[in-house]
């Protein structure tokens, strides 16, 4: 990527009940900013919130970066159709080189049509940019989880999707005037109808008083073996039982128990995943941990690389030593 | 109604993945396990209960090389109708966006109503194809479906898409449209003995993807993932490890 070929680049930001829209774009600004060391190109934050104006003063002053108000006849709610096509007209008006985009539900719904409207190249759930002489590069992971690769993109105009709390935010080096602008964008629809949102059955279980969180994944092979889990939590003072959401798909677990970017974020003082392989929407989710312990028969499984200790063994057949070897200290029998 | 669903061969989590010395290639052991990738299994499911439901056709396709086929066979055993790989000639497996454009040129004019795709890859998790594959047909997509409900009299799909654990955003899309379903829209079926031996029958097709001359590929370097914390792995014997996970608890206060 050449540095000097990008004039704008343009952040695309998304209004969505339950998450912090400011904070959101905190971290792409701060993305932005990591792939503009000298701060030569010019960033645009294309706001859908008609919010009020000091609020979007604030956002403008807290980011250093232009907002341009983006507004229709009719509340500019997510549509897949409408923000591909509104995006790529701005993009193409700015001439920006790099387009940014949360790697959410929304996000990803539509960033990668965008990216083929535009003829750009497309890299998604970026977490980090490395910096290597003249060239810059963006980090994600693949494989499982087990492999990193960092990417250098080309000459040509690109879209992002970034992954929500990989980017640390910052703040602009230099205190500006706040540029606020407002634009009108057409709301016309024509492949798509009505666009709703409902709740779904939010989970009862609750992990925020749970001291320890045990948790199954898939390498527990059958609904059965959850037992064991259960038995492990049992053993420590306020545990609880979470899954994978694989573990819940299976039906061995009630949704309410998943641990993930769909599920829950969770912070005990110890997590422990059994037969998980540490996939990216799970372990997001449990880094507030205190200690977090893996047990998995797979030595290269990526959770090891998010625990504090990990064991190398056959869950099902190691969780039994385990709970012995715990019982055995306690006095009692097992 | 014509249903295409796209599916994904991936190496097992299991696989131990290297990475080639100068850091361009993740290398796969020779003996690694291929699998249907699991995220293809719901949308395969999906496809086949309407096939159930209301009589659907159900094909599947695959860009990759022969080794794909027992992908595809795979789907043929779970009741798929026909299958189709298409191939993308030697060398690297393409970028999601180009064989996101290989599979629009081919399956233009095959008149699908409704094309699946699961919402990721295990491997190269992308999440990009569905969409990718929408625009180069110039279709409606939505991503995360956990709820689908096809009117095709009316000619369009009602999906419900997944937001976080407690909201959904509920889409009406024209068809044909492209649906990437995500995992626990169904239960995946196993394949019955009598569509096993069906499959046993069926030829899976294959046809010549011609690849464009789009932009050059991003350039990769790829290396073991660095870990976050300090992963020390307990040695010794089953119950050696036992014992010493049981003094790493009382360290962290909870036993
Ligand atoms: C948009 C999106 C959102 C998602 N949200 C979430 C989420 O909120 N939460 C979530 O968890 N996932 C989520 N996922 C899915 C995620 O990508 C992974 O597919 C999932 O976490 C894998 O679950 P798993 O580790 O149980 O199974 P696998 O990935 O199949 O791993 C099983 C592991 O068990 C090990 N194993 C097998 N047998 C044994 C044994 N006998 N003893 C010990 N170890 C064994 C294997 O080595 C492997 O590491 C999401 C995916 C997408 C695309
Ligand atoms: N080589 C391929 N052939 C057919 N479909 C694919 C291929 N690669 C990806 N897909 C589909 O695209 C989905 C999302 O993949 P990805 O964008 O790589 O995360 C997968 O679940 C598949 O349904």
């Amino acid at each position: 990527m050449k540095r000097d070929r990008h004039k704008t680049i343009l952040l695309m930001t998304e209004r969505s009940e339950g998450v912090n829209p400011h904070a959101l774009t905190m971290e792409l600004a701060a993305c932005a900013r990591a792939l503009s060391p000298e701060g030569r190109d010019e960033i645009t934050i294309a706001w859908t919130d008609p919010g009020a104006q000091d609020s979007m003063d604030a956002l403008s002053r807290g980011t250093g970066c232009r907002v341009l108000v983006l507004y229709g006849d009719r509340p500019l709610d997510y549509t897949c159709e409408v923000f591909t096509r509104e995006s790529a007209a701005l993009a193409r008006e700015l001439g920006a080189g790099i387009v940014i985009v949360p790697h959410t539900p929304r996000g990803y719904d539509y960033a990668p049509r965008l990216a083929v409207r535009l003829g750009a190249c497309c890299i998604t759930a970026i977490e980090g940019v490395e910096r290597d002489g003249e060239t810059l590069r963006l980090v994600r992971t693949a494989c499982f989880g087990k492999i990193s690769s960092s990417i250098e993109s080309g000459d040509g105009p690109l879209v992002l999707t970034v992954m929500p709390g990989a980017f640390r935010t910052d703040h602009p080096s230099k205190e500006a005037a706040p540029v606020v602008e407002r634009r009108s964008v057409s709301t016309r629809m024509e492949t798509t109808g009505s666009v709703s949102v409902r709740s779904a059955k939010g989970g009862a279980l609750d992990f925020s008083n749970a001291d320890v969180i045990v948790s199954a994944g898939r390498g527990m092979q059958k609904a059965e073996n959850v037992n064991l889990v259960r038995e492990l939590s049992r053993r420590f003072p306020r545990p609880a039982v979470g899954g994978s959401r694989i573990a819940c798909d299976l039906g061995w677990l009630d949704y309410d128990a998943q641990v993930g970017i769909t599920g829950k974020a969770v912070a005990p003082r110890l997590y422990v995943a059994c037969g998980i392989s540490g996939a990216l929407q799970h372990v997001a989710a449990i880094r507030g941990s205190r200690h977090i312990v893996a047990i998995n028969r797979d030595p290269s499984a990526a959770i090891f690389k998010e625990a504090d200790a990990g064991v190398v063994e056959d869950a099902i057949t190691f969780i039994p030593l385990l709970l012995a070897e715990i019982d055995s200290r306690k006095g009692s029998a097992p | 109604m014509n249903i295409l669903v796209c599916i994904k061969q991936v190496p097992d989590a299991e696989t131990v993945f290297g990475v080639s010395e100068d850091g361009t290639r993740v290398l796969i052991p020779g003996n690694a396990v291929y699998r249907l990738n699991r995220f293809d299994e719901y949308a395969l499911e999906e496809a086949l209960l309407l096939k159930d439901r209301a009589g659907a056709r159900v094909h599947a396709v695959s860009i990759g090389s022969p080794r794909v086929e027992s992908a595809l066979r795979r789907a043929m055993e779970m009741g798929a109708h026909a299958a189709y790989r298409l191939d993308p000639g030697s060398g690297e497996e393409p970028q999601t966006i180009e064989k996101a454009r290989l599979v629009a040129a081919w399956a233009a004019g095959r008149e699908y109503d409704l094309i699946l795709t699961g919402i990721m890859s295990e491997d190269s998790m992308s999440c990009m194809f569905a969409p990718a594959l929408a625009e180069h047909l110039g279709v409606s997509s939505a991503t995360a479906v956990m709820v689908l409900d096809v009117r095709q009299e009316e000619g369009m799909v009602v999906a419900e898409r997944e937001i976080d654990s407690s909201r959904r955003e509920v889409v009406t899309l024209a068809l044909p449209a492209v649906l990437a379903v995500q995992s626990g829209i169904n239960r995946p079926r196993y394949p019955s003995l009598s569509n096993v031996m069906r499959a046993k029958g069926q030829v899976i097709e294959t046809a010549s993807a011609a690849r464009g001359t789009g932009h050059a590929a991003p350039i990769s370097r790829f290396r073991e993932v660095s870990a976050r914390r300090e992963g020390r792995i307990l040695k010794g014997s089953p119950g050696e490890k036992a014992a010493a996970l049981c003094d790493y608890f009382h360290e962290a206060g909870v036993l």
